[in-house]
């Protein structure tokens, strides 16, 4: 049985020895290095070596030069805060968020569902002409639909009533 | 949006239900977020700064009598919206159910006919219904209305 043992495993170092040196003539000491390099190279250019969420920039989405365009904003009247300070569903410092809003429906293009939105204003500092003024209005009736009117200062419900930027919230699915 | 106008009008603009942007919610739920929550808040508890009354220990009351129950289908947000009678009356069981206890639903028949029903200023209808309640011994919650 010993005999059988040393026989097999004289064979299988025999065997490796020949396996060793026929690689070695056939490749350089550096081949191994230079195709790992290789396939590091190739991946970080076919596959991104980073996992990203585009969702996380959705709120850019319609590019730059349309902001308004963003699917929250469907029944929009006011300036966005993002663009002082506040983002798209905070008031900026300094100012407070209305106690009244304007309700809309709209349907968020990712997942083909439509989405309640809260619009509401942000009071207490003055508008910045220069913000970004979004007019969707989507669902909007004229004035004496009174209840289906936003052209509205809805910081009338709060102390301080000046109107600064509206913010566009999800308040729940419009299922 | 940041068209002036005169205080009062603004505050009776602040009470009257919020806007839809189409009519597409369903559930009494959804449309109770679209069409009165924007006033009346997600609790329920209006702003008395606006002018808004809260739903819990007055909207059960109010329910609870004749006066009432005419008065109710001619606040500001059943009157502005663009449901039908049928969900009116869906939405108003759905604040029943969430603010009180949950009797005193309406059907659609009722809300049909109710609407109907005038009843001229409704601040100075509430007034009468708040005093209705009263002689019967019951006192809600109190109406912020400036």
């Amino acid at each position: 049985m010993t005999r059988f043992i040393d026989r097999f495993l004289k064979r299988l170092d025999g065997a490796t020895e020949a396996n060793i040196r026929s690689s070695a003539r056939r490749n350089g000491r550096r081949s191994f290095l230079a195709r790992t390099g290789m396939a590091l190279l190739g991946a970080a250019v076919s596959v991104p070596v980073l996992p990203f969420d585009r969702r996380a920039f959705a709120s850019t989405e319609g590019g730059a030069a349309d902001p308004c365009s963003y699917w929250r904003h469907c029944a929009i009247d006011g300036f966005l805060c993002e663009d002082s300070g506040g983002s798209l569903t905070s008031c900026p410092p300094g100012s407070s968020v209305s106690a009244v809003s304007w309700v809309g429906t709209c349907s968020n293009p990712d997942d083909g569902k439509d989405y309640l939105i809260s619009y509401n204003d942000c009071c207490g500092k003055p508008f910045i002409p220069s913000a970004t003024f979004c007019n969707n209005n989507k669902g909007e009736r004229p004035g004496y639909r009174m209840g289906l009117y936003n052209d509205i200062n809805w910081c009338t419900a709060n102390t301080d009533k000046g109107y600064h930027c509206t913010v566009s919230v999800v308040v729940g699915l419009a299922d | 949006m940041m068209k002036q106008a005169l205080l009062a009008s603004l505050l009776v603009l602040a009470t009257a239900a919020p806007g839809v942007a189409g009519n597409t919610a369903t559930s009494p739920r959804a449309n109770y977020v679209l069409h009165c929550s924007g006033c009346h808040g997600m609790q329920g508890l209006g702003t008395v700064e606006g002018g808004i009354p809260a739903f819990p220990n007055s909207v059960g009351y109010i329910v609870s009598i004749e006066s009432g129950r005419d008065y109710v289908m001619h606040v500001p947000g059943v009157v502005g919206n663009n449901m039908t009678n049928a969900q009116i009356a869906e939405v108003m069981n759905y604040i029943l159910d969430q603010w009180s206890d949950g009797s005193g639903h309406f059907t659609e028949a009722e809300v049909t006919r109710r609407r109907a029903v005038p009843v001229g200023d409704v601040v100075i209808y509430r007034r009468k219904v708040v005093e209705d309640l009263r002689n019967l011994g019951v006192e809600i919650a109190e109406y912020p209305w400036p």
